[in-house]
């Protein structure tokens, strides 16, 4: 999201393909993403059809950032599709300025990507409160760069938007 | 240089709306900018003409050829301004070129009704026996202003042929149609796709005539007993065919006609171009066109409702957004991204699985999904939410985030009696 944001606020086009309908647009806009700059493409489960939309956005051309979020696919469906969607994806994008980030369970872009990052889940920030319940205050991640890759990793800490 | 084309005559089959159409046609197939003075008379500047056509007995000639194969009788007047070419337009026939030195001298002789004089005015210069505007030119400016009022100097102006204004640029009625009666049915997509090329050809070359773009496009279809229609709306205005072409193609390919087809009809309506002024530090965007035709594929690809910007809605609703369709943005001011903090963003389970909350002293202790049993570690809630409860859409649930032992953090709602898995915090 922080990608999207920079990215709009350079009046960049920038497209978002959601094979399982996860995105919240509430929560990009709390992070500073210009939702009128942002195309939302929206699969509902069709992986096949996520794919070819990418495709299709980067056939065009001119996008700032073009996120494919599989995340929502079970790591058995990422693993049966065609490393050439991948080398498709690089060789239109090569030459361009348009940055292509897949989100999913786990790196499935081989020796396609230029950079992979692992998101790990750290811990949980709860404030106890009484009778039982807490207020979540948000999550910690690890973050480790597999490629290129580089030795330690990077905490991050993210709380959840205000409603 | 000025040109008018004047036309009193409307043939017979010819309504008045076709004929003004044809000469607007006519006048932009030699300039950018036209301007309509009355249904049947068009006024444009022949600048620059002279390097293309020669002398100006040739370019009126031309313009006269044009016309008349457009199957309009008109006049054709050629003058140093607009209005003198008006006015000598009006009382001519076949072409008159006049050039600026004999302007006053021609308009001397033309009839004082031709000025459009209000009815006291020209009572008066009745009453004082001018007949010809060569008469009313030369009376005192300063007499004519006081007894006629200001606007008369005007007039006067004009009988002598010395205003000079800018043409007032107008647009065609908004909407280009094109008709086409098949002599034998068409059953084929790729047959009905090729004479619709033909269609949309035609009338993008005049689009692109009359300087404009369509910005909705309705095709619609005879069918054997039956009738076709389907609008397709373009939020980024076009005026070339090959994209049209395709995203008609789309739209047939996803709602077949139901029988062979005997006629096409397609309208497109005409807005003015969007132009963008692109500088050096503005990043590069999608190229309209190639857009237009991209979205057009995903819509068809993956359903209409499902490709556009996501909006807002001013509302506590747990997911307060809709889409809307996409249109160019306008490029405002590039600013800087603020270092904003990492905020959590939901990812929510589309749609939201059903599951069981089992609770042990008021707080929850296990989530069941399907055949997972997930153990809640920590638990924020409940957080009761409603509205809209004054109209068909309300709703009304409680909300919990749990911690969950495998280290995710999952929102659910009750709603009704049944618990909803809603999504993950990422």
């Amino acid at each position: 999201m922080k990608l999207f944001a920079s990215a709009t606020a350079r009046m960049e086009i920038c497209a978002y393909i959601d094979a399982t309908g996860t995105f919240d647009p509430f929560s990009a806009v709390a992070t500073g993403v210009l939702l009128s700059q942002l195309v939302w493409v929206r699969c509902e489960g069709n992986v096949d059809a996520a794919l070819r939309s990418a495709d299709h956005l980067l056939q065009a051309g001119g996008f700032g950032v073009v996120a494919l979020d599989l995340g929502g696919i079970s790591i058995r469906i990422l693993r049966r599709i065609p490393s050439s969607f991948w080398y498709r994806y690089r060789r239109v994008i090569e030459h361009t300025p348009t940055i292509l980030v897949i989100l999913g369970r786990e790196i499935v872009t081989r020796s396609c990507a230029s950079l992979q990052l692992k998101l790990r889940p750290e811990k949980t920030l709860w404030v106890a409160r009484g009778g039982g319940s807490g207020l979540f205050r948000g999550l910690s991640f690890e973050l480790l760069r597999v490629k290129p890759m580089r030795q330690g990793t990077v905490s991050l800490i993210a709380s959840p938007r205000l409603s | 240089m000025y040109a008018c084309i004047h036309s009193t005559t409307v043939p017979d089959g010819v309504s008045l709306k076709t004929r003004t159409r044809v000469l607007l046609e006519c006048a932009r197939g030699f300039a950018p900018t036209a301007e309509l003075t009355n249904p049947g008379t068009v006024v444009f500047s022949i600048a620059g003409l002279g390097l293309l056509y020669g002398p100006l007995e040739i370019i009126a000639q031309i313009i006269a050829d044009r016309v008349e194969r457009a199957g309009i009788r008109a006049s054709i007047a050629i003058a140093h301004n607009a209005d003198a070419a008006i006015l000598i337009a009006s009382c001519t026939s076949g072409f008159e070129v006049v050039r600026p030195n004999e302007t006053a001298v021609r308009l001397s002789k033309l009839d004082i009704r031709l000025l459009p004089l209000s009815p006291e005015a020209m009572e008066t210069l009745v009453l004082w026996g001018i007949r010809t505007l060569g008469q009313f030119a030369n009376l005192p400016e300063d007499g004519v202003a006081q007894r006629l009022g200001q606007e008369a100097v005007r007039w006067q102006r004009l009988a002598r042929g010395a205003v000079v204004r800018p043409l007032i640029e107008v647009h065609p009625d908004g909407i280009f149609i094109e008709k086409l009666e098949l002599d034998y049915p068409i059953e084929v997509l790729d047959g009905l796709v090729f004479a619709i090329g033909r269609i949309l050809t035609s009338l993008c070359n005049r689009l692109v005539k009359a300087g404009l773009a369509a910005d909705e496009m309705i095709v619609s279809l005879g069918l054997e007993g039956a009738e076709y229609q389907q609008t397709v709306r373009l939020p980024l205005p076009l005026d070339s065919s090959k994209p049209l072409l395709r995203i008609v193609r789309f739209e047939l390919e996803k709602h077949p006609p139901q029988a062979a087809i005997c006629a096409i009809s397609i309208s497109l309506h005409t807005v003015i171009p969007r132009r963008v002024q692109f500088g050096l530090f503005i990043p590069a965007s999608p190229e309209p066109a190639k857009l237009e035709l991209t979205l057009a594929r995903l819509r068809a690809m993956v359903g209409e409702g499902n490709v556009g910007v996501p909006q807002l809605i001013d509302s506590n609703h747990p997911q307060p957004f809709h889409l809307v369709p996409f249109s160019t943005p306008q490029i405002e001011e590039i600013r800087e991204e603020r270092n904003r903090p990492l905020v959590l963003a939901i990812r929510y389970c589309t749609p939201p699985i059903q599951s069981i909350l089992i609770f042990k002293e008021g707080t929850p202790e296990r989530l069941i999904t399907g055949k997972t049993i997930r153990r809640v570690t920590d638990a924020a809630g409940p957080w009761r939410l409603s509205g809209d409860w004054w109209n068909a859409d309300s709703w009304d649930r409680e909300e919990w985030d749990l911690g969950l032992a495998n280290g995710m953090v999952c929102r659910v709602a009750h709603i009704g009696n049944e618990w909803f898995l809603e999504g993950f915090y990422d």
